[in-house]
């Protein structure tokens, strides 16, 4: 399925931050289609995070709007655009240290149930969580812990429990970073795979030269300012 | 030995489950909070008061105080969607200081003299004794291992673990908080009901925000493991202080001496504790 070319799946509008004195965000707006890669760069500090914990309603301290499809999803919180469908990664892996790697995949399946009904739900650990996983080498870590994990594992796990809620929309933060070799060309084609299925995605890397030849757009964050790229 | 054994039963079991509750709140949300023992003032003599002055059956009672726990847990859990550390803790220590206090001066409660005649749970001999004491302490420890093996008990300790990792799978945060909330307030609202019909008697002085020490202590010791090691631990510290008392002989100071001993373990396990966490961004 590729880019549909209607209207953006999950659009952004005016959307400015400041930090102290001077905006980190200025004006901001984007827009990401399903089944599109849309790549986001610029210098460290330059507000690439700000504007995926903007997105994702991680930062609401922002001015602007937030609609997914049509609805306006400035008044909710994180939780709960996941569960619509707005889901991101973190440049630094959030885990949960004591859960295994296969807990983690099914954790993100069951975590959006209603929390009165999970309180009586034993057995849950039977889910088939993995069905939804298509990232190549996460298999080999089920069994493994949250805080045994290396930071190249942590960055496929984290992805992996991204693409594991079912998002419509995945904001990725550097999913590249710290792999190298078969796990960075997994990664990859991990990323063309969600876009083939009809996933929106904003990839925030440094070096991008492994995603270019799929990407739909690429910009630069600088000075607050979102500067389209061309994608060649 | 069978008199002693159920001594034990009616000292150790209330402070048992006011342990497993502390465990909910620690393992799961994963702040200490000194709300709890007010929780089980405010169960324990809604029993008492409900049997005593308004004639109420036991069943009745029993469940209306057991509720109640459910509802103050539920409404001090909100403490913990705003509050963190230093704040949480002053914050709860304050709801159970100023519950204490109010047990102390309100009239209706008997104040300082407390009240007497509460029905006891089973008839007030050893071994009834002994079998209910086992009883309410293996539904505790079973509910709260159900708590643990459910999936809300993970998605709360997810977010124990990481609030931000917890968030981004569209975990219900506020949801979850709000039912341990709830779950730690019936263990609690439990503890106490079973501390006043285990002798028959309440004063306000069973709530005092330092009786927390014990079952703190063993929930500390216990390092967030299984409910059998929290109930266990605290067995072991109610034997140390019988101990002291048989060794000591002079109750005067046997009572504080074991009380500062047990402070001090726990307060070095604590720092042992924190001097071996690993460092979060290590790579």
């Amino acid at each position: 399925m590729g880019s549909d070319g209607a209207v953006p799946l999950l659009q952004a509008i005016d959307l400015s931050r400041h930090y102290g004195s001077g905006p980190i965000l200025n004006r901001v707006s984007i827009g990401l289609r399903s089944g599109t890669v849309t790549l986001l760069t610029g210098r460290n500090g330059s507000g690439k995070t700000t504007l995926v914990n903007c997105l994702a309603g991680f930062d609401r301290s922002y001015s602007g709007e937030v609609f997914l499809g049509e609805r306006r999803v400035d008044p909710v919180g994180p939780s709960e655009r996941a569960r619509l469908g707005i889901v991101r990664t973190f440049q630094y892996p959030h885990l949960f240290d004591d859960f295994s790697v296969r807990d983690h995949l099914t954790l993100s399946l069951l975590a959006s149930s209603p929390a009165f009904r999970s309180y009586f739900r034993q057995r849950w650990r039977s889910a088939q969580a993995e069905r939804r996983t298509t990232v190549a080498g996460v298999a080999d870590l089920y069994t493994k812990r949250g805080a045994e994990l290396s930071f190249g594992e942590m960055k496929l796990v984290n992805t992996a429990r991204a693409i594991a809620t079912g998002a419509r929309i995945l904001l990725l933060d550097e999913p590249l970073a710290s792999l190298h070799g078969e796990k960075r060309v997994a990664m990859v084609d991990t990323i063309r795979s969600l876009r083939d299925a009809g996933c929106a995605m904003l990839v925030i890397e440094h070096v991008w030269s492994d995603l270019l030849p799929m990407a739909d757009a690429a910009y630069e964050l600088e000075n607050g300012n979102l500067q389209e790229l061309p994608c060649e | 030995m069978l008199d002693f054994l159920s001594y034990l039963t009616q000292i150790a079991v209330g402070s048992a489950l006011m342990a497993l509750a502390l465990s909910v709140y620690v393992d799961g949300i994963g702040y200490t909070v000194f709300h709890l023992l007010g929780v089980s003032g405010v169960s324990a003599y809604s029993y008492a008061l409900l049997t005593v002055a308004c004639g109420w059956s036991v069943p009745l009672a029993l469940s209306i105080g057991i509720l109640l726990g459910v509802v103050c847990g539920w409404l001090c859990s909100e403490c913990v969607r705003t509050l963190r550390g230093d704040g949480l803790a002053l914050a709860t220590f304050g709801i159970g200081v100023g519950t204490f206090e109010a047990l102390r001066f309100v009239r209706i409660t008997g104040g300082v003299f407390g009240l007497a005649g509460v029905p006891q749970l089973g008839v007030a001999a050893p071994v009834p004794i002994l079998a209910t004491g086992a009883v309410v302490l293996l539904v505790g420890i079973g509910a709260t291992a159900l708590w643990r093996r459910s999936l809300g008990g993970a998605i709360v300790r997810c977010v124990q673990q990481d609030e931000w990792g917890a968030l981004s799978i569209g975990a219900r945060v506020e949801g979850h908080q709000r039912l341990t909330g709830a779950f730690a307030g019936a263990l609690a609202g439990a503890s106490g009901i079973y501390a006043a019909a285990a002798t028959g008697f309440i004063e306000p002085r069973d709530f005092r925000p330092t009786n927390l020490l014990v079952p703190l202590a063993a929930t500390i010791l216990a390092c967030g493991r299984t409910p059998l090691g929290v109930v266990g631990g605290l067995f072991a510290i109610v034997l140390f202080f019988q101990a002291v008392r048989f060794i000591g002989q002079d109750p005067t100071t046997a009572g504080p001496v074991s009380e500062i001993l047990v402070a001090v373990v726990v307060g070095m396990v604590l720092v042992l504790i924190r001097l071996r966490r690993r460092p979060k961004f290590d790579g």
